[in-house]
This record gives structure tokens, sequence and C-alpha cells, in this order.
């Protein structure tokens, strides 16, 4: 009989790499329909609520990251199988498997319909959704130091190139159209804000990549930072769009970025600048994609304590087609993202980790009242490696 | 149905079977008990779900 391996290795990332792989992987969604919905929901005043989904998710991280300072070194999974049990950490995983899974196949289907209608209108949807998931598994087999480092070298070709795009067709911005100010007021503006947080998948995958990071002094400033930097890139992105477009078209623009770079008129030669910008939101949909059928993949390898995680890309990248494709028509899938994903989505992506962050700590808050430990107990399970501090040890042989 | 369809539909599934049952096998060598169900629920998720895609193709 062989020799049973070890868990999975996912390897260490840099706080910057994480950090412009978490704000990317938000921020795709710019391209998407997502600021045609926010600018129909708020109005003139949508431009608030990505600002109002951050400072709520930001506050959710803090919970997360108070929670977690009781177990350093574990991720949300390791801290509730060392609780509760595989029993428990099972169907959690599979949960979270289930949510990514159905978020990028979601994603998956806009970006093909984007690419469809705006550059390739003769091109079968299947051929280009397939070449997108031959770049997606190759990316994602990559792991995570691949994708955090492709991502770092993206992100400054994302600003820059996001930045040209809101500053080009600054001719046709007009400042009276972010009038009245209040949009449809400020209830209705915290209150959807309240529903975008389902956008922020930062504290879900930050309280799995806890122990993947180099730095972990860095924790809080990488959620902040991530967190932070995709809600003003939302913001400044809708107030470029209510001002060059108006409000009233704004929920019929099923591509608003598109849009955008299409009216680009600086003069003669340099005008229409969309297939330029295509690369752009392609190249950042394949990173989108790339770390959710990664996520997919671990988070289903950990729940079945599967040793390693990349052979199970392969056949999630089939049911990412499958699901991606299994919404007849566009506005379907529209559908499903405004009716389904947006109103339901933050349960899992903000609620269900700050929930579980304070079961866990509240948990063993408890287990340590009741057995107080002593100093020698502490000073014998840092030596022996065990309880709590198994991983400082590990730290401190390191 | 587009030949892409096709080959999703039929062929990928076929593949996907052996592939996974290799990956299986190999999981339990290795005594990953957990593992080798893990990857025989994937298996019959992504040939059902294939399945349904080609049902819903075939009948719209």
């Amino acid at each position: 009989m062989s020799k049973p391996l070890t868990e999975i290795e996912t390897g260490r990332v840099g706080v910057i790499e994480l950090t412009a792989l978490l704000t990317i992987y938000t921020a795709t969604d710019v391209f998407l329909s997502f600021p045609s919905r926010v600018a129909y929901e708020g109005q003139s005043m949508a431009w608030a609520i990505p600002l109002v989904s951050g400072v709520i998710v930001l506050a959710a991280f803090f919970i997360v990251h108070f929670c977690f300072t009781r177990f350093p070194g574990e991720n949300i999974l390791q801290v509730l199988t060392r609780l509760f049990g595989r029993v428990v950490t099972l169907p959690i995983a599979l949960i979270f498997t289930v949510f990514f899974i159905a978020q990028t196949a979601l994603v998956m289907r806009e970006f093909t319909e984007t690419v469809v209608t705006t550059v390739l209108p003769s091109t079968p949807t299947a051929l280009i959704a397939l070449s997108f998931l031959v770049v997606v598994v190759y990316y994602a087999h990559k792991g995570l130091e691949g994708l955090t480092r492709t991502a770092m070298i993206f992100s400054y070709i994302f600003v820059i190139g996001l930045g040209l795009l809101l500053l080009l067709p600054l001719s046709w911005f007009d400042s009276s159209l972010l009038l009245p100010l209040w949009g449809r007021g400020v209830k209705a503006t915290l209150w959807f804000g309240t529903m975008n947080t389902s956008l922020f998948c930062n504290v879900l995958i930050l309280s799995f990549m806890y122990p993947s990071i180099r730095n972990r002094n860095q924790f809080v400033y990488i959620g902040a930072v991530s967190i932070l930097a995709a809600a003003l890139i939302f913001s400044v992105v809708l107030v470029v769009f209510i001002g060059t477009f108006a409000v009233a078209p704004l929920g019929r623009v099923p591509f608003p970025l598109y849009q955008l770079a299409r009216v680009i008129y600086v003069g003669r030669f340099i005008q229409r600048l969309e297939s330029i910008f295509v690369f752009l939101w392609v190249a950042a949909a394949i990173i989108k994609m790339g770390f959710g059928l990664w996520l997919s993949a671990y988070l289903y390898a950990y729940a079945f304590h599967m040793p390693v995680y990349r052979p199970l890309l392969f056949p999630f990248a089939l049911l990412l087609y499958v699901l991606s494709f299994l919404p007849p028509d566009f506005p379907t899938v529209l559908a499903l993202s405004a009716h389904v994903f947006e109103p339901y989505g933050w349960t899992v992506s903000v609620a269900f980790p700050v929930f579980l962050a304070l079961l866990a700590a509240f948990i063993d808050y408890l287990k340590h009242r009741r057995r107080p430990r002593s100093k020698e107990d502490s000073t014998s399970s840092i030596r022996k490696g065990t309880g709590r501090y198994r991983f400082r040890r590990r730290a401190i042989v390191r | 149905m587009n030949p892409s369809d096709i080959l999703i539909t039929l062929i990928a599934p076929l593949l996907l079977i052996v592939y996974l049952w290799s990956f299986i096998r190999w999981l339990w060598r290795h005594e990953y008990r957990l593992g080798a169900v893990g990857g025989a629920v994937l298996m019959v998720v992504s040939c059902g779900g294939t399945l349904t895609y080609f049902l819903t193709k075939l009948l719209s």
C-alpha cells in the first residue's frame, strides 16, 4: 500500500500580488452589466452605492479579522474542521464551491455574449466559450502563485487602461447629469448598497487565503486595500458613465463600458477605440474566471480531503461550460444576475463567513473559559505543537 | 446542435469518465477514501450536467 500524501499545498503568495488579484477579481464586474443595473437602481446617486457596499464589506472583514486573531495560521475551514469535525466542514465547503462555480459560470456567459455581440458577431458562441475555457484552465492550473503574479503584472495595464477609458470620453461628460445629487434618496441608496455587497467576495476569499499569505501581518492591508480600491473603481466608473450617458437610458445598456469606449472621439485619427479595450476586459475576465475555477476546485478538494486539486480543474471546466449555457438566452442571464445573485448572493459571500467566524470564535472562547490554561500547559503545547499552538510552532521552527 | 455542442455533450463526458476513474483509483490506492467518494460524486454531477445540457439543447 502506498504512503498517504500530505494536505493540499497552495504555496505562499505576496501581499501586493494577492491585493492585485482580489481587486481585479472584484472590479472586473465593471465590464459587465453591473454599472447599468446599479445606475438604474440608484439613478443619479448610483455612484454612492458601491461606496456603501464597500463600507459594509469592510466592516464585515474587520469582524472576521478580529475573530481570526484567535486562530493564528488557520483558515476558516481548518478552524471549523478542528472545532466541529469534517462532517460540518464538508457541506460548508460544498456550499462555497457551488457559489463560486455558479458565479463563474454567469461571468463566463456574460463575457462570451459581450464578445459575440461586440467584436465577433459571426463566430459561434460555443467556440468563443471553448477558447475562453482553454486559457482559463491553463491559468488555474498554474496555481495560486501563478494566479496572483499574473494579476499583479496585469494590474498596471488594468489601471492605465481603465484610466484612459474614463479620461478619453470626457469631452462628452456633462456634470449637470449627475443632478439631482440624492437620486432616489439616501434610504434607497443605502438599501441598494446593502444588496450589492454580493459583488464583494473579498471577505469570503480572504478567510480561505489566510494561511497562504507570506506576511500575515499584512492581512488587514490586503483586505482593506482590495475592498476600497474595488469600491472606488466602481464609483468612478459610475460617475463617468452617468455624466456621459445620463440616467434615463442606462438601464437598457447591456455593456456600458463598451459603449463608453465607442463614444471616444479625440480627433479624426483617435476615435472608436473599443477594439483596443476589448483586450483589456477579456484579460480581466480570464483572471476572474481562472481564479473562480481555482477556488471551486480547491474548495471541493478540501471538502473531500483530497491531497491535490489540479485534476479537478478539467471536470469543473466542463461543468462551467454546461452551467453557463443552460440559460437559453442573454436576457435570462441578466435576469438571473439581477433577481437571484444580487439580492441573495451576499448571504454566502458576506453574511455566512462572518457568522462562521463569530461562531468559531465563540466556541473557542467557551472552550478556553471552561479549561483555563496554565503557563506550563501553554509552553508544552508550543513545544509539542499541539492544540491551537501547532501552527505557531511551525512558524517558530521555520 | 452545432459541432462544438456535439463535442462537448458526447465526447467530453466519455473522456471525463476515463480521466476521473483513473483519478479515483489513484485516490483509493493512497487511502483517500473520502476523496475517492468526492471524485465519484463529481463524475456523476459532471456527466449529469452534460446530459441535462444535451437534453435542453435537443428539446429547444
